[in-house]
């Protein structure tokens, strides 16, 4: 039997505004629990909402860079039901009129490019965090994170496998980046994916029976938890078993999903307009100011790398899929004019450092400025390329100045003529034999002379020098 | 001055229950910083006023239970924006009044705390929700209350302790502090002996705040009160209604402004039918969820014997509650749940707005609409088929529900007698943002039907 997979996506995205959705407590990650706090944000009686503009303003932001429609009203609704990191046990979402519709992004699969089509996002606030003690077993709770902002964009079921979401994903996560709304930050929250899955018969024309994949923390895990219910749901039927419409929770460690709870046929969220938050206008001229105030977008600045720095798509692509990779070469390309050194440093010894110290651009910088002079040293064969990695490990790993070390070191390569002429003089007094060999027309023998040159002058020597003196020297002999 | 008045406040027993928790200290330190800073030039529009404040509005300091044993222990740690606004002003709260449990009853009889009793007569019901304000001003102990209204709760009291209760159009005084019941139809309101205290003090405390998105920047609407130049609209049905010396005491109301050469016409409101239905299930929906909040986890009841957390849920609302607010909070969540193709709330929603367009209509014809405020008799403190009557009751609370549904101003202003020796109200509602001529209107009233009594 052949199948077909059916994938959409519900991607919560915290804003990265300063403050909360609905009160003026600050968002900030890692704090004491329980110290961004307020009235509102934790429930207390007789308290009430009011929205945060600077996250309308987020949320159109997103949602016009991610191509999608503006309502032009706000409305919130109320999604009820109990749990203990919920202070009002309601949340304040957009259930009937989310903020934007029908938005997109074009991803690369093996077939060439793909839409996605974005059916949704709309704005709600993030719910406190239950924190089990294992010592007296008790149940805690920090309501920092109650009220935080977020935004819920939700795909069509438009992906057929994961190399498609994880495309998808790598990109949304760059846009997101880009306009600067949030920090994607997975390992802190920052962005949850959620994934609704389905097989069917290939050509069946109607989908199966879905499930819904959660706590996935990470890109990989969001690919290894696709591969495995895909693969769960498909020996199910050809077990000839029904699957049912479950909630899968994602165990990371283990490499296997269970079913959470079995979800109801209808969910009963008892959902209804917030009477807090009256309908809200947005002005025309206001989303139009939005929109002009969104900085160069991946997909443009990849164009841009190929058309102005002769770039490849794929060093474009790759360079662009990071914002801040992206913005150290900008950097370089100005201090260096050199674009196609600078993205083979990016490409090269700046991803090779990254994955050694297994973080991303995002959480980690370094000084494009020291690179930049390391790669003028370079060029200006100030240095040997072997130096320049070495002394790049130190400025990306202990931001240490090149420039100081260079002279400390003594690392500046030897090329004045005196010096060399010296040392391969030097050199061939004492290796009459391989001259001779030399000589005798055995043209091997001169690598060795120049590496033994080379050793003389302590590896610091101008090759390229080193070879030019050594031919005069030996046609003098 | 003040002082002398916290004195006699505090020496004089409070034989009504119409407050839950008086605040002395509060009360004096108050008065005390208002002295200092009347020293240094400053002024106090409100000045020697001792005020009661209704025990559901937030309070900084003194405790808040919205007559609830859910929220007995609870300590606001802020102030309601009406309540600040309040004090600024030079008003001193003297206490927190007494109410039926999280304003949910028209009676007094829901409150866990006591049951407040009318001053005009101590077998009878001050009515409710806000009946401890009623009878905290009806007995003298203040000068004025705030109450609140959801469905009448600050005019119906008002009209039974036979005084001024003055409901503003919803958006008017912020709501930020005032635990909700229906966050739609929650309205502060202002309870007093005269028009003119109502006056003064709605100056101070309303108008917009940035705490509270439902609270209007719109200007009010300028309208001059001329008794020659005025429409008054009679709702027939509810007069019709009403018990016969209510609707006497009302009749003759009307007179006083048909002899100041107002227009008076009778009319028929086609929804009538679709007030009470309308009111119940869109207050009913809202509380359940408002009410939602209140698990004891980070203040209120709490059961330390609790072993897990769905018995938090479970032990701490049953105990924390009592019964007519555990049968709203069912009733709403019925009311919400996902019907075919909508939820009987929606279905409300649609009523309200056909409700509204209707009044519309007739406040293009008319300045006012005059009703009774409670179209029947005054209930005995000690009723035992109280609880049976529910359906044949809210039938005489019809006249209330507009001003809520709508969000209209209305006022109840006393009208002679009605019942069994009690007072009856007169209720008048006009358009939105014209609380000012309302309240003109009522003056009017007042000065002028006292006028004809001593024969001027």
């Amino acid at each position: 039997m052949d199948f077909e997979t059916v994938i959409g996506l519900e991607v919560h995205c915290e804003l990265s505004t300063e403050t909360k959705i609905f009160c003026s407590c600050k968002t900030s990650f890692g704090e004491e629990p329980n110290t961004n706090i307020c009235p509102v944000c934790t429930g207390f009686p007789g308290v009430l909402p009011v929205l945060n503009k600077k996250v309308l303003e987020y949320s159109i932001k997103a949602g016009l860079a991610l191509n999608c429609e503006i309502a032009e009203t706000i409305v919130f609704d109320r999604k009820n039901y109990f749990y203990p990191d919920l202070p009002k046990a309601y949340q304040i979402s957009q259930l009937y009129a989310p903020l934007c519709r029908e938005g997109y992004i074009n991803i690369n699969t093996e077939k060439g490019n793909k839409k996605i089509r974005i059916r949704e996002i709309h704005m709600e606030e993030d719910a406190g965090k239950l924190i089990h003690s294992s010592e007296d077993e008790r149940t805690l709770i920090d309501y920092n994170r109650a009220g935080v902002p977020l935004i819920e964009i939700v795909t069509y079921p438009d992906f057929s496998c994961a190399e498609e979401v994880l495309d998808f994903l790598t990109k949304l996560k760059a846009i997101l980046l880009y306009t600067g709304v949030s920090d994607c930050k997975m390992q802190e929250g920052s962005l949850r994916v959620d994934v609704n899955l389905s097989v069917k018969e290939k050509n069946a024309e109607s989908l199966g029976e879905r499930t819904e994949t959660k706590n996935l923390n990470s890109f990989k895990a969001v690919k290894r938890a696709i591969e495995f219910e895909e693969s769960r749901q498909k020996n199910e039927i050809l077990k000839g078993n029904i699957i049912s419409c479950d909630t899968i929770h994602w165990d990371d460690a283990r490499g296997i999903g269970f079913v959470m709870r079995p979800k109801e046929s209808i969910e009963e969220y008892r959902y209804f307009n917030d009477p807090d938050l009256p309908k809200q206008l947005i002005s025309r001229e206001w989303a139009e100011e939005i929109r002009k105030s969104i900085p160069e977008l991946p997909s443009q600045r990849e164009n841009r790398y190929i058309n102005e720095y002769n770039l490849t798509e794929y060093e474009a692509k790759i360079i662009c899929a990071s914002k801040a990779l992206s913005d150290v070469f900008e950097k370089l390309c100005v201090l260096t004019e050199n674009p196609k050194e600078s993205s083979n440093w990016i490409l090269g010894e700046v991803s090779r450092l990254y994955s050694v110290i297994g973080k991303e651009p995002e959480d980690y910088s370094f000084s494009a400025e020291k690179l930049a002079f390391i790669i003028n040293k370079l060029a200006d064969r100030g240095i040997n390329r072997n130096t320049a990695k070495e002394l790049f490990e130190k400025v990306f790993l202990d931001d240490a100045d090149p420039e100081i070390i260079i002279k400390e070191e003594g690392l500046e390569i030897i090329n004045d003529d005196s010096s060399i002429e010296e040392a391969v003089r030097k050199v061939l007094s004492e290796n009459e034999k391989s001259v001779e060999e030399l000589k005798a027309g055995k043209n091997k023998v001169e690598k060795f002379l120049i590496g033994m040159t080379m050793k003389e002058l302590k590896g610091k020597g101008d090759p390229r020098k080193i070879i030019e003196i050594m031919k005069k020297e030996i046609e003098k002999l | 001055m003040i002082e002398n008045k916290l004195n006699e406040f505090f020496n004089k027993k409070d034989e009504w229950n119409a407050f839950i928790t008086i605040c002395k200290d509060d009360a004096y330190a108050q008065a005390g910083k208002i002295e200092k800073k009347k020293l240094s030039g400053k002024e106090f529009p409100l000045e020697g006023m001792i005020a009661g404040v209704k025990d559901n509005i937030c309070t900084k300091g003194v405790r808040t239970t919205c007559g609830s044993r859910m929220l007995e222990n609870f300590v606001s740690p802020y102030d309601a924006t009406a309540v600040k606004r309040l004090k600024e002003s030079g008003a001193v709260i003297v206490g927190k009044t007494n109410m039926d449990e999280f304003a949910m009853g028209s009676t007094g009889r829901n409150s866990f705390f006591s049951q407040a009793k009318n001053p005009l007569n101590t077998n009878k019901t001050p009515g409710g929700s806000s009946g401890g304000s009623a009878a905290a001003v009806a007995s003298g102990l203040v000068d004025i209350a705030l109450g609140t209204d959801t469905g009448g709760s600050v005019r119906q009291p008002a009209a039974i302790c036979g005084i001024v209760g003055f409901k503003p159009t919803y958006g008017r005084i912020s709501r930020y502090g005032l635990i909700a019941y229906a966050s739609s139809f929650d309205t502060i309101g202002i309870m007093a002996k005269t028009t003119e205290q109502i006056k003064s003090v709605y100056k101070c405390i309303s108008g917009f705040d940035p705490k509270d998105s439902t609270s209007s920047k719109h200007p009010a609407k300028q309208k001059v009160f001329d008794t020659k130049a005025l429409k008054i609209g009679i709702d027939k049905k509810l007069m019709e209604e009403s018990e016969s010396e209510i609707r006497q005491a009302v009749e003759k109301g009307i007179g006083v402004f048909e002899k100041s050469g107002a227009e008076c016409e009778y009319f028929d409101f086609a929804y009538s039918e679709l007030l009470i239905p309308v009111y119940f299930v869109t207050a009913y929906s809202q509380a359940a969820s408002n009410l939602s909040r209140f698990d004891g986890l980070r203040y209120g009841f709490y059961d330390e014997s609790i072993k897990n957390s769905e018995e938090v849920y479970i032990k701490n609302r049953t105990a924390g509650f009592g019964k007519e607010v555990k049968r709203r909070i069912l009733a709403g969540n019925y009311f919400l749940t996902q019907g075919n193709p909508v939820s009987i709330y929606e279905k409300a929603q649609k009523c309200r707005k056909l409700i509204f367009s209707e009044y519309k209509k007739l406040f293009e014809k008319y300045d006012i609409i005059i009703s009774p405020t409670y179209l029947g008799k005054t209930e005995d403190l000690n009723d035992n088929g109280a609880g049976n009557k529910f359906f044949s009751k809210n039938k005489y609370e019809k006249s209330l529900m507009p001003a809520n549904i709508c969000g209209f101003p209305a006022v109840s202003v006393p009208c002679g007698m009605g019942c069994d020796n009690m007072p009856a109200g007169l209720h008048m509602m006009s358009e939105k943002f014209t609380d000012e001529f309302l309240l003109d209107a009522a003056d009017f009233y007042l000065k002028n039907k006292n006028a004809e009594k001593e024969g001027i």
